[in-house]
Order: structure tokens, then C-alpha cells, then sequence
């Protein structure tokens, strides 16, 4: 898991490109020194000590750039801030064991910076006192007393420095994001109160233009009742947030909005009673469109005054039921168009392979159940 | 002989509007507004049954039920409500609500309603027996009966009939049981309901207040 901070941070990249940046153009700058002391006229004693150095910087500097690229939190690890610093001591004492000049250049610096970046103040302070440790040992070799304990307090300077630096501007960019982020918050719960205020105006001023519809209407008995539904509904949904907008929702939900656009269309109020859950795909979708005929068929011909609907949704079966107390039909002399009803019905569920039931006797309503097996 | 009736809702409007509606088929013994009234003048009048709105200021109808069966266990309720709010519905049951009917109900099928509660029968809307399904389903179905954690096959069954706008006569001659059998389902699931301390159904209402 990395650290957020990686993934999101702007500044927080840019911290790293730079010690990285510093790391590649101090790798060059060993490669030019390297070139420069093989090629001159007092070459060291083994320069093939030198070219493998160069190659090793050069290749290891790619590795952190790969690392950089691909996986910034393994910056972190001791494991490689150690790798990176061995590489780095072995660079220092290099043109000792080559018996050349010194070409390393600003090399040994960088792992000092890549510590401070990756495990700041302490990180960078660490590398710096093992770099001047190194540095130190190299008395014994050609180097000057003066000279490397100068470079021994650059280096923990160096070390230091770096490493309070980048803390302090990691603490500055953090708090940053956290007020941008607090502010975005507020925005946010800002903008859905807005919302909910404007629904609310938008339903009060439906209620109104629905009641002025109902005094209006009041002997179409059939018309005041769908608009007190719709009403209703509307109300509902706004208060118990039944309005799951965009997608396919769930499966209730799917038969909730067909239902509703029934009762829009036909007039005669349906009670929904639903079970359980399941998300909703295309097998559902067809399962409520069977249902929607079924329901149109009882509105229509029935004579009933509501259709009841229950949809039972479980794991492993989807079913739903329609039930309408109206005139009811004799199954076995089943009139045409009732036959079209069945079809339209049977296509719809065939294709995702569920199975429709009529109970039904004259006098006694219809009930019809579609079960898709999942 | 008539049933005694006491109204219980905030809003006048339906108040009366129940009042006319039903008529003489019952006996109004009085109406109250509020939880306290409400408490104080049932346990002076003692009616059979209390028709009792869900959502009310001041504890709601639970609050009601509560200071009343203490004192007078033999008063039953009637929960009406306008929201479907699986939660509140099935928290007055526990309650020790008979039942619920949304307030939609005709006038004939509340005294209907209202009828069966004084005899001490259970009264299970569609909506009340799919919430029922719904808080129960995540607990197995098994053949046998262990108290209280689970339906039973056969109280599945008829709670299933039930949303599906069934009456308890039909319900009887479809899975060839007598009605007072169905009863007997119905109240066994009830007491369920009301008896259960059963975690999934404490969690499923956490659950779907959430929601």
C-alpha cells in the first residue's frame, strides 16, 4: 500500500523528481569525469576500474529511475536508500583502488539527497554520516586532511538541510490540500442543500398545482386518484429517497419506476411490495417489462379498482407476482386477445429463460406469476 | 356488540376524516393529539383498540403503546401510518402493535381491520408481511420450529401469500389449511417479531436506518 500522499501529491512528485534529477546529472557528470581521466595523459592505473564505475553509476541511475517511475514508494525502503549508499562509498573510494584521479564529481551527494527525500531529517543526516565516514577512511589514500573534513561538514549540512527542507515543504503543501480539501467538503454539502432546497421548492409548487388540478377535477373521481398518487409518489421519494437516478438501479427500484409509469398511464393505483435485493441487469429489466404487461392486462381488462404486485427477489430466483381481484377469465376458452397479452408476456421471459404461471377463474381475479431463475 | 375505538394522530384532518369514515360501525370512544393525552385518556377509557398513527412528536405511537400496556395489557393497536419506512413499521409491532395498515386503507377494510385486532388477531398489510420477509430473510429457513429466531416454512409461506394482497380465506383454501390455521401462522409470526432479540433483526433495522 503506498502512502496517499504519492499517489496525490503534486509537490510531493516534485521533491522526487528533483533528488532523481540531481542523481541523473550527477551520474553524467562521474561518466565525463571517468572519460576525461581514461582518456588523459596520466590515466589511472586500472581504468578498467573506472569504466566499471561508470557503467554501474550510469545503470544504478536508471534503476532509480524506473523505481521513480514505477514504484515512488519503494524510495522509501531502508533496503534501497542502503543499496544506493553503498554504490555511492564504492564511487568515493573508486579512484583510490584505480590509482587514478578523482571523478566522481558530485556523485557522492546524491544518495545524501535521495535519504533526505525519502526519510528526511534522520535519512539524510544517516547517509551523510556514513558518506563522510567514508570519506574520512580515505586518508590513508590520496586525499588531503583539510579538504575531507571540509567535505565531511558539506555532506552533513547537506544531509541536514535537504531533509528539513523537504520537510518543511511537505508540512506547507499538506496543509494546503487540507484546506482545499475541507473547502471542497463544504462545497459539496453546500451544493446538495441547494439541491434538496430546490426539490423542495419544485414538489411544494407541484402539491399546489396538483391541488389546484384536484378542486378542479373533483367529480372525475378516476383522476383525482391518480393525481393524489403521483403526488404521493413524488413525495415519497423525496422523502425517503427512493430516486436512484442515473443507473439501472436495483431490481425494486426498476419495477418501482415501471409501476409508477403505469398508474401515470392507466389510472388504477398499484400496491408494489417488494423483497430483496438484486442489483438490476438486463434479465431483470426484461423480467419488468413482463410484469408491465401483465400489470397493463389487469388494468385494462380486469375491471379491478388497483392491481396488487409483489416482487420477491433472492439470490437465486427473481419472481414476481401480479394479482388483480377483477372479473377473472375461464383459462381453458381463453379469448384471442388474452392470448396476444400471454404471448407478449411469454416472449419477454423466454428470452432470459423464466417462466410465466396464470391462476385465474371467472368471478375471482387473475393472478399471474413470472419466475426468472438465476 | 360495537367495538370501542380511540383515535390517536397529530393531524386533525385525518383524525376526523377516519372518524366519518367510519361511521357507526364502531364505537368512537375519543381522539387524542398528542403521546401524553393520548396515554392518560386510554387508560381512563379503556377502549378495545386503539388506531395509532406511527409518527407522532414526543415518542411517536411506541411511546403510547408503551404507557398504555403497563397498565392495561388488554387494550390492542392498530398501527396506521403514511410512511413506508420499513423501520418504523416494524419497531411499532415489536412495539406490541396487533399490526399495521397504511393510511390509503378504504373505510370498509379498516373496520374489517379493526374487527379482527379486538378478537386479538393479527393484522398483516402486504407491506407489513413483505417488511416481515424482508427483516427475516437473512435468517435460514429450517422445517422446524426454534423458537422465535426463524419462520418456519409454513409461516414463510403464508407471510408470502400475504403480500401478495392474499385474504386469509384464500390463503386457507390454497395451501388447504382451515383460516383459523392462517391466524394461527399470522400471530405465531407476530409474537416473533415481538419476542425476537435476534441479532440480524436488531442489525437489518440499524441497516435500513442508515439507508
Amino acid at each position: 500500500m503506498q502512502p496517499p500522499e504519492e499517489q496525490t501529491s503534486d509537490a510531493e512528485r516534485t521533491l522526487r523528481r528533483v533528488v532523481v534529477g540531481y542523481r541523473v546529472v550527477s551520474a553524467v557528470w562521474l561518466v565525463l569525469l571517468g572519460v576525461i581521466s581514461v582518456a588523459g595523459s596520466q590515466g589511472p592505473e586500472r581504468p578498467g576500474v573506472v569504466v566499471a564505475t561508470m557503467f554501474l553509476a550510469v545503470g544504478w541511475s536508471l534503476v532509480t529511475i524506473a523505481i521513480h517511475v514505477r514504484s515512488p514508494h519503494l524510495m522509501r525502503s531502508w533496503l534501497f536508500l542502503a543499496l544506493d549508499t553503498g554504490l555511492a562509498a564504492w564511487v568515493l573510494i573508486a579512484p583510490d583502488v584505480s590509482g587514478g584521479e578523482n571523478f566522481y564529481g558530485g556523485y557522492p551527494m546524491s544518495p545524501v539527497f535521495l535519504a533526505a527525500y525519502g526519510r528526511g531529517v534522520v535519512g539524510g543526516l544517516a547517509v551523510a554520516i556514513a558518506m563522510a565516514t567514508v570519506q574520512l577512511s580515505r586518508l590513508v589514500g590520496p586525499a588531503d586532511p583539510t579538504s575531507s573534513s571540509a567535505a565531511v561538514l558539506i555532506y552533513v549540512f547537506a544531509g541536514a538541510i535537504a531533509g528539513w527542507a523537504m520537510g518543511v515543504l511537505r508540512d506547507a503543501d499538506r496543509s494546503r490540500r487540507k484546506a482545499e480539501s475541507a473547502l471542497a467538503r463544504e462545497q459539496l454539502v453546500r451544493a446538495r442543500a441547494e439541491e434538496r432546497a430546490e426539490m423542495a421548492a419544485h414538489l411544494h409548487d407541484s402539491v399546489l398545482q396538483t391541488l389546484a388540478l384536484i378542486q378542479r377535477e373533483s367529480d372525475n373521481h378516476a383522476e383525482v386518484s391518480s393525481l393524489a398518487r403521483r403526488q404521493e409518489r413524488e413525495l415519497r421519494a423525496w422523502l425517503y429517497g427512493h430516486d436512484a437516478g442515473g443507473d439501472l438501479g436495483d431490481f425494486g427500484e426498476q419495477m418501482r419506476r415501471m409501476c409508477a409509469g403505469v398508474e401515470d398511464v392507466h389510472h388504477v393505483p398499484i400496491d408494489l411490495v417488494t423483497v430483496g435485493e438484486v442489483r438490476g441487469d438486463m434479465s431483470t429489466e426484461l423480467l419488468v417489462q413482463a410484469a408491465r404487461e401483465a400489470i397493463i392486462n389487469a388494468a385494462k381488462h380486469s375491471g379491478a379498482d388497483h392491481v396488487a404486485v409483489y416482487a420477491e427477489a433472492l439470490p437465486e430466483r427473481v419472481t414476481v407476482f401480479v394479482r388483480d381481484r377483477g372479473s377473472g377469465f375461464d383459462l381453458a376458452g381463453v379469448p384471442p386477445d388474452r392470448q396476444g397479452i400471454r404471448e407478449s408476456i411469454m416472449n419477454r421471459l423466454e428470452r432470459i429463460g423464466g417462466r410465466a404461471f396464470v391462476r385465474t377463474s371467472v368471478g375471482a381475479g387473475t393472478e399471474v406469476e413470472m419466475v426468472v431463475e438465476r | 356488540m360495537t367495538v370501542r375505538v380511540f383515535i390517536v394522530d397529530d393531524h386533525d384532518l385525518f383524525r376526523s376524516g377516519v372518524r366519518a369514515g367510519l361511521g357507526d360501525t364502531v364505537d368512537v370512544v375519543g381522539e387524542a393529539s398528542h403521546v401524553e393525552a393520548a396515554v392518560e385518556m386510554i387508560n381512563e377509557r379503556i377502549p378495545d383498540v386503539v388506531l395509532l398513527d406511527v409518527h407522532m412528536p414526543a415518542g411517536g405511537g411506541k411511546a403510547v403503546i408503551e404507557g398504555v400496556k403497563q397498565q392495561n395489557p388488554s387494550v390492542e393497536f392498530l398501527a396506521l401510518s403514511a410512511s413506508d419506512a420499513a423501520e418504523d413499521v416494524v419497531a411499532i409491532v415489536r412495539a406490541g402493535a396487533r399490526g399495521y395498515v397504511t393510511k390509503t386503507i378504504s373505510a370498509e377494510d379498516l373496520t374489517a381491520a379493526i374487527g379482527r385486532v379486538a378478537q386479538g388477531h393479527a393484522i398483516f398489510s402486504p407491506q407489513l408481511a413483505g417488511f416481515v420477509l424482508e427483516a427475516f430473510s437473512s435468517i435460514p429457513v429450517s422445517e422446524v420450529d426454534p423458537e422465535l429466531d426463524q419462520l418456519t416454512k409454513r409461516e414463510r409461506e403464508v407471510l408470502q401469500h400475504l403480500a401478495r394482497a392474499y385474504t386469509y380465506r384464500e390463503i386457507a383454501d390454497r395451501l388447504f389449511i382451515s383460516v383459523k390455521t392462517v391466524e394461527t401462522h399470522v400471530s405465531n409470526v407476530l409474537r416473533k417479531l415481538q419476542l425476537s432479540n435476534r441479532y440480524e433483526l436488531t442489525i437489518w433495522a440499524h441497516h435500513r436506518k442508515l439507508i
